[in-house]
């Protein structure tokens, strides 16, 4: 592997919490991940609700910093990061694009004002028109053509699809080697998030970027992203090239939820259940925490955690992968999952 | 599907308009579609295009400055729009029921969901106490979900959990149809799909027709026996899955079927639908997708389409319909 | 299709004067009222027939043409005390409730956006001023100052009436903190006061508004009430002030009511105007959020 961009080295993030009037307990939003982000690559994090994808995302973007372990970013910690002046630094490198279109953006600014003041902070030396200048040159990057009707608008004036795009374009006004997608286009329309999706596969061969995808649709982050981690109460369980993982998922977890995904065009319909109870995340973790749910679970799931098995080129943590390197070996059939009707 | 089977809900030339600022909103328009007595119908469409408005129509729900302006809906024969107050209570909930998206959050949390089961029960069959503990147990075991929990309160429920609780509510007194409007959004896949299942079931064993609505395709293709698709207000296209899959006669319907990225298959460049839904209060004359659609021709400008027969129980509001191979 | 073209050029400061002002009728008939009483003050010497302190009447004239609100026990004309009385409660007013809202604003934000030590050490300290009886608290320092001017009324009302300011704004600011587009400014790498001044601030603008009014008729209030226990100026003839020599001259026991009356109803009306003020605007904020808003 070449050297990589961003680098997660056994972080873990936890949240103390406070119980009744003395107690406390810490929630392990990320438990011990460790994966690495190339050069110019598109990395998806997958996973549900609650499985830890948006604290990795305001992790690497220093919105918080990590309990234990470090975030690499171009071979420095960024925790390493505390001056004002390092941080602005930073800043220029990481950007974020965010769920929430409504809410990313401040009502109370116009398009103009919102890209204008990223571009004025981080390029102080640069005079009011050649900000400007910028501006419309990072609308038009974006597909808000032509610039001046948009310009001037407030984002309740323009719909999701458009104030998604202001948002990328506020992203990359300070020149961005890395974005951070947290699921930009969970709450647009598909026919508009689509080409959301395409924007920023556009932005990525055009200008080089390196992205950390975050989503829970396996399907779009197999459209986005070369690469996967699938993400389980704050585990990372599996990662590897995402249609290796699509075409033939190791992990319980990647198949119960590769299961779960409604894909009309597969063959057959796949039966499966599995109980919805996740594990507590407060607790002391000494198993596996999918063993509960696990239908190939052994009394060693339940005592042990396990740690990541090399299968190919991916990492699996699960104690059936200890010394197979196939599904088919520890009896999964999961040929299933590439027929289309 | 040669046999003629019963119609269980028929809506013809539903109209609902909204008072706004600045002016009527049109946001249902001249929508005809019908549901067969143990059809697993769906209604998709993106947001703001009226699909919610029409399930709110036909539970006589609508509120505010929503208002019916014309049309019928006609449930088992009998026209919903006449019915009087005691007709609509029995129809709501004993012929007919809903689930909505924000339901599981919706039960009071102070209560335990068995007497809440059993208010549903009891509200329309004079039944005597041990009985109605009795059915709520059953209503519990019928979604899956541990008849001993029968006094638990909402909050020791996950989601999925209480969204099940909310489905066996509407079950309560097996209506004939069961709306659902957007059950599972707002959870994860696989409790999604643990409940779909779990519906799928129920109605295979109790017979009732659903009304299902989401915005998410795939889902409404891998579940439903036949598809609405709306746009602007309008219906755009009314087909069965297996025609669907094979490819829409639509514009509208064939861009949405290409924006949804696969898990099988060959990946390949996917593309949206540029542009964005006209303003409904002055709508455009003609095809309300013109804007959009990428096989638009001069002549869709004079009049709305209407909806044609393009094949069995296959119908499409469109002059240009695209043409599958051979045809 | 031109005229709505034309609707929707309208420019964003339009936008909101037509939904705070011009579609609220609360509003309207509150900045109506204020407008007469600002009118009142300015053309204090125009109106009023004879200066505030003359003594060249019969006392407790009854109301007459010559002195349509009659004459107090001193023989000065009451109208005229009334009409200059305007002057000083509504200087006292709105620059004690501007002294207050700056304090009230500042805390408020810092303590709601920055929130761990530095907000909780804010906050205890409003606790601890909040538990001070304020009234009683400003009867005593007004007892120790030399003198008891104009100014020094604004420095004591304003100085003490921010707690409840700081702690409504906070409570918006809390709110807004957690909306995404704060988390934006700060991976966009906004300082603190910038974020707190150029991104939330505005969009709290009808919190602060509603509470500057509701902050004002507080100040009014309690000039009128300090003059009223003769804490105030004895040389400015204000509205509270007429109220304090009419009640010590036993107006009551006259039957005086043309000397009562008048200063308190335009205590009462002025309040009242900016209460409907700051009502509506607070409703129609809440409304946006879909939620409630605590003052």
């Amino acid at each position: 592997m070449g050297n990589p961009v961003i680098k997660f080295d056994h972080v873990k993030k936890h949240f103390v919490k406070r119980q009744g009037l003395f107690g406390k307990s810490a929630l392990k939003a990320v438990d011990n991940v460790s994966f690495e982000i190339q050069q110019g690559e598109i990395l998806a994090v997958v996973g549900e609700s609650g499985c830890g994808k948006s604290t990795m995302a305001k992790m690497l973007c220093k919105v918080y910093d990590p309990t234990e372990g470090s975030i690499y970013v171009n071979g420095t910690d960024i925790s390493s990061y505390k001056k004002n002046k390092d941080v602005a630094k930073f800043r220029k490198e990481v950007q974020m694009i965010f769920q929430d279109p409504f809410g990313s953006l401040n009502p109370a600014h116009k398009a103009s004002y919102i890209v204008g003041r990223a571009v004025e902070l981080h390029y102080p030396e640069l005079s009011k028109a050649e900000v400007k200048a910028r501006v419309v040159e990072l609308f038009e990057t974006v597909g808000l053509t032509p610039a001046a009707d948009f310009m001037e608008k407030h984002p309740n004036q323009l719909s999701g699809g458009q104030r998604q795009r202001i948002v990328i374009a506020r992203a990359l006004a300070v020149k961005p080697s890395i974005l951070v997608a947290d699921e930009p286009t969970s709450m647009l329309d598909v026919s508009i998030g689509i080409d959301i999706m395409n924007l920023m596969i556009d932005l990525q061969k055009k200008e080089g970027l390196t992205y950390m995808y975050i989503t829970h649709n396996l399907a779009s982050a197999r459209y986005m992203a070369d690469r996967m981690v699938v993400m389980y109460a704050g585990n990372c369980v599996e990662q590897g090239a995402t249609d290796e993982i699509i075409a033939q998922p190791l992990h319980p977890y990647t198949i119960l939820l590769l299961s779960s995904t409604p894909e009309p065009f597969r063959e057959e319909k796949i039966e499966i259940y599995a109980s919805e109870n996740l594990p507590d995340l407060t607790g002391e973790m000494n198993q596996c925490p999918f063993a509960e749910r696990c239908p190939k679970a052994t009394d060693r799931c339940r005592r042990e955690k396990p740690e990541d098995y090399r299968v190919g080129g991916r990492l699996v943590k699960c104690f059936l992968y200890e010394h197979a390197a196939t599904a088919e070996e520890v009896g999964i059939d999961v040929s299933i999952y590439n027929k289309v009707k | 599907m040669a046999e003629k089977r019963e119609v269980l809900l028929s809506v013809k030339d539903l109209n609902v308009r909204y008072t706004a600022d600045r002016g009527q909103v049109q946001a249902v328009t001249d929508v005809n579609f019908e549901i067969h007595r143990g059809e697993f119908f769906g209604l998709a469409g993106e947001s703001g295009c009226g699909k919610s408005t029409v399930a709110f129509s036909i539970m006589q729900l609508l509120k505010g400055a929503a208002h019916i302006s014309g049309g019928s809906i006609e449930f088992a024969g009998k026209n919903v729009l006449a019915f009087t107050k005691e007709e609509l209570r029995t129809f709501r909930w004993e012929k007919s029921s809903m689930v909505l998206q924000s339901a599981m959050n919706n039960l009071n949390p102070v209560v335990t969901i068995g007497s809440q089961l059993m208010d549903a029960i009891l509200a329309h069959e004079a039944l005597p106490k041990k009985e109605a503990v009795q059915r709520a147990k059953e209503l519990l075991k019928l979604v899956n979900i541990d008849e001993n929990r029968i006094k638990a309160y909402p909050h020791e429920l996950s989601g999925g959990m209480r969204q099940r609780v909310v489905i066996a509510m509407a079950l309560a007194l097996k209506p004939d149809l069961v709306i659902f409007d957007e059950p599972t959004t707002a959870l994860d896949v696989v409790v999604q799909y643990n409940i779909i299942r779990r519906i799928q079931e129920l109605k295979a064993k109790m017979g009732f027709s659903v009304l299902f609505i989401t915005h998410d395709l795939p889902l409404m293709l891998e579940m439903c026996d036949r598809i609405a698709i709306m746009y602007a207000g309008r219906m755009a296209e009314i087909a069965p899955v297996g025609d669907l899959l094979e490819g829409a006669s639509h514009p509208y319907t064939s861009g949405l079927l290409q924006a949804f990225p696969s898990l099988v298959g060959p990946r390949k460049p996917l593309k949206g639908i540029m542009g964005s839904v006209p303003d409904l209060i002055t709508p455009p004359p003609g095809c309300l997708f013109y804007d959009r659609c990428a096989y638009r021709q001069k002549d869709c400008l004079s009049a709305p389409p209407p909806l044609e027969a393009v094949g069995e129980n296959h119908t499409c509001a469109c002059y240009h319909r695209l043409k599958k191979e051979g045809e | 299709m031109d005229k709505k073209k034309q609707k929707k050029e309208k420019s964003d400061s339009y936008l909101v004067l037509e939904k705070y002002f011009l579609k609220n009728t609360r509003a309207k008939v509150g900045v109506g009222i204020l407008v007469f009483f600002a009118l009142v003050a300015i053309f204090a010497p125009v109106i009023a027939p004879y200066g505030p302190k003359d003594i060249s009447f019969m006392p407790w004239e009854k109301p007459s043409l010559a002195h349509p609100l009659g004459v107090n026990s001193y023989g000065q004309d009451i109208f005229s005390q009334v009409v200059y009385g305007t002057q000083v409660t509504m200087v006292v007013g709105v620059l004690a409730g501007l002294l207050t809202s700056f304090i009230g604003v500042f805390v408020g934000l810092l303590a709601g956006y920055k929130g761990g030590r530095t907000g909780e050490i804010l906050m205890r300290i409003v606790d601890v001023f909040l538990v001070v009886p304020t009234l009683a608290f400003m009867i005593v320092l007004a007892a120790f100052l030399p003198s008891m001017g104009i100014w020094n009324l604004v420095i004591i009302i304003g100085g003490l009436n921010w707690l409840w300011m700081a702690r409504s704004i906070r409570s918006q600011t809390l709110s807004e903190a957690r909306r995404e587009y704060v988390d934006a400014a700060k991976v966009q790498g906004m300082g603190t006061l910038e974020i707190m001044f150029k991104e939330i601030l505005p969009n709290i603008i009808p919190v602060v508004t509603a509470n500057m009014v509701m902050v004002i008729t507080s100040a009014m209030l309690t000039e009128a009430t300090l003059s009223f226990l003769g804490l105030g100026d004895p040389t400015l003839i204000s509205w509270g002030q007429m109220l304090s020599v009419a009640f010590d001259n036993n107006a009551i026991l006259y039957n005086a009511w043309w000397w009562m009356l008048p200063p308190g109803l335009s205590i009462a009306t002025l309040g009242f105007s900016f209460m409907l003020i700051g009502n509506s605007f607070l409703d129609i904020y809440a409304n946006d959020r879909g939620g409630a808003v605590k003052l």
